[in-house]
């Protein structure tokens, strides 16, 4: 089976990753990502999120269990063919200073990298379509350092795109942005996710704008999974009050719409 | 849209080699020795032409007996003289400065990259001056052996670097601040301590020993150096090409090291891989030259507002722009000299300034404001 038509292009069998030996500081995790699926990870601060995703990417390897991407367990793949299939994008990204959207789009080609120094004619038509498809071409020419946030933000997203990347990584890729542009990035990737079948491993905070757009939500606390399931599910009082401490309060909703808007209900007090 | 294409390579390539390729056609006619022996008696001498002798007369370097007449003898003695000044004196001197300026141009791209900061140069992370005293503990142990083809003194070089660099990437990796200024601070930090120990390897040398290594520290790039110039190229040449080949993957590490390592960089082999090359290039420099500093902070600058941040192109061009830097420090720091000494009318000691306080008062101007905006914006 190739990798490329995997139904399943992601998946945690039983991983497990310690500081010491004695307790597991994340895991055991299992999740299956599916083909265009969004799948967000929702926790506490500290409670393992992005030790999952940088175990996702490789830049851990798990103390036990197993990653497989594309079917494959990731530690007999090789680097290149990892590297064409996961994008990823950390909590924090250095600017790189005098560096054009253009250029830091074009970078995405990395992985497709022949023995010449520079880029293809194909190189940059697709880096071309991402910055199209992500509406970031018309700042294509203006340094990156001086964009704003989101704009930043959907260039880096642009060039996960032009990575051609099967599987999107992104470590609270909204946290800095202001109501609107979290929207609209969210609003891309869900979009990259439905039409091209990119699956989305997503860290957020927002509980309601993760059950708006995630298709299922994976509950982190104290590296233990709590719960895995769609966002209606998971994005409830009774599921999350627990783990953050906090009473939530959920308004009333449409008969229609995904899931409750939840609120901190500071009325009634701290949570026991 | 500006983009990075092998046309537009070629083209800034091109015009950045075009300036070094000019200076290097002038450097014949460029000295201190015999002033009056210009760039056209000189290119004239090349391609045959003859000389006007009747403007010669009274030239105490061409007239030996002056008696007024040039005869066939003095003349072609004469032109002997011009093709042996400009050639085994001025345009070694200028390939010497082409070959130092390159490398250390280069370095500070790389360094700059990798470490993400703007001052990061070969100087600033301490490695100069690592160098510098190994180098001089070599000399005063009379290490003057080769080893390997690769001369003793070369290797202490490089050695002194790698000691300080390792001191400074352990204590960045320490604090897991890789990027941040804590990294430039150990390694000004490390570099004052080496040159404290230059100066005591100095205080415990004799009166005329002590005269060279201080010429050395000043950085020079006079033929009495303690390093043969010839010993430099199979070291720098393939580290140039290596840096240049390395630039695609330095360019993802302008993204940080997660980025660069999920697209399929190693970014610590990266890093630890140019440490060394750079280290070993700037250590071939130093043995040779002493430590001339501010070439790899202020070149990778210039050259960045001309051809933008894409190492690819970035690395060649202020390679270039780098020899041609220091080929100008040279001149200036020749000609001053003999300007003041005119002025004056005084015999001065030495021929020329060292080159090393030609390329501070330009360098340290710009560290500084750099320097000063830096602080502002974080």
């Amino acid at each position: 089976m190739s990798a490329q038509s995997h139904q399943f292009p992601l998946v945690f069998r039983d991983v497990c990753y310690g500081y010491d030996k004695r307790r597991a500081f994340l895991g055991p995790v299992s999740f299956e990502l599916g083909r265009g699926e969004v799948l967000a990870i929702v926790g506490p601060n500290g409670a393992g999120k992005s030790t999952l995703l940088r175990i996702a990417v490789g830049l851990l390897a798990p103390d036990k269990g197993e990653v497989m991407m594309g079917g494959m367990s990731f530690a007999e793949q090789s680097t290149l063919v990892q590297s064409r299939m996961l994008a990823y994008l950390p909590q924090a990204t250095p600017t790189p200073v005098g560096m054009s959207a253009y250029e830091v789009v074009l970078m995405g080609r990395f992985p497709y990298r022949s023995w010449s120094l520079f880029e293809s004619s194909i190189d940059h038509e697709i880096a071309r379509t991402a910055m199209e498809t992500t509406a970031t071409m018309e700042f294509a020419d203006r340094p990156i350092d001086q964009l704003s946030g989101g704009e930043a933000q959907r260039v880096h997203i642009a060039a996960a795109l032009a990575q051609q990347a099967e599987i999107l990584v992104l470590d609270e890729p909204i946290a800095s942005l202001d109501t609107r542009h979290q929207i609209e990035l969210l609003q891309l990737v869900t979009r990259l996710a439905r039409d091209k079948g990119t699956s989305v491993l997503i860290v957020l905070h927002d509980i309601n704008l993760t059950a708006r757009f995630a298709d299922r939500v994976l509950l982190l606390d104290n590296g233990q999974v709590v719960a895995l399931g769609p966002s209606r599910e998971v994005a409830t009082p009774g599921v999350l009050e627990p783990v953050f401490g906090v009473r939530l309060l959920a308004l009333s909703t449409n008969p229609g719409e995904k899931a409750a808007w939840l609120v901190p209900d500071l009325d009634q007090g701290e949570l026991e | 849209m500006k983009t990075m294409t092998t046309f537009r390579f070629i083209r800034h390539l091109l015009a950045c080699g075009a300036v070094l390729v000019a200076l290097l056609l002038i450097s014949p006619g460029v000295g201190t020795q015999s002033r009056d022996i210009g760039l056209l008696t000189v290119w004239r001498c090349v391609i045959g032409l003859d000389l006007p002798r009747d403007q010669m007369t009274g030239n105490p370097l061409v007239d030996h007996d002056s008696d007024g007449v040039i005869s066939d003898e003095e003349y072609e003695h004469y032109q002997a003289l011009v093709r042996t000044i400009a050639f085994q004196h001025r345009f070694p001197r200028a390939v010497l400065a082409l070959i130092v300026g390159v490398t250390l141009a280069m370095c500070g791209v790389t360094f700059q990259t990798l470490f993400r900061n703007p001052l990061a140069t070969p100087y600033t992370l301490g490695i100069a001056s690592g160098g510098s005293l190994g180098a001089l503990i070599a000399i005063r142990a009379g290490w003057h052996d080769t080893f390997a083809g690769v001369p003793m003194v070369t290797l202490a070089a490089f050695f002194g670097g790698l000691g300080v660099v390792g001191c400074v990437y352990a204590i960045a990796r320490g604090n897991r601040r890789l990027t941040s200024n804590e990294v430039l601070l150990a390694g000004v930090t490390l570099g004052l301590f080496s040159s404290a120990m230059m100066m005591m390897v100095t205080a415990i040398s004799s009166e005329r020993e002590t005269f060279r290594i201080v010429r050395w520290m000043m950085g020079s790039l006079d033929t009495i150096s303690l390093q043969k110039p010839h010993t430099i190229w199979p070291i720098v040449v393939p580290v140039w090409v290596l840096l240049t080949l390395m630039s695609r993957s330095m360019n993802q590490y302008r993204l940080g090291d997660d980025i660069a390592a999920v697209r399929g960089v190693k970014p610590q082999r990266l890093l630890a891989a140019s440490i060394m090359i750079c280290t070993l290039a700037t250590a071939a420099v130093v043995a040779t030259c002493g430590p001339i500093g501010f070439v790899g902070l202020v070149v990778p600058h210039i050259a960045a507002m001309f051809v933008g941040q894409d190492c690819r192109l970035l690395i060649p061009a202020a390679g270039l722009l780098g020899g041609a830097f220091l080929i100008l420090c040279d001149w200036a720091s020749q000609l001053i000299m003999g300007m003041m000494g005119s002025l004056t009318g005084q015999q001065l000691a030495a021929a020329t300034l060292p080159i090393g306080v030609i390329t501070a008062v330009v360098g340290v101007p710009i560290f500084v404001t750099m320097l000063a905006t830096r602080r502002m914006k974080t």
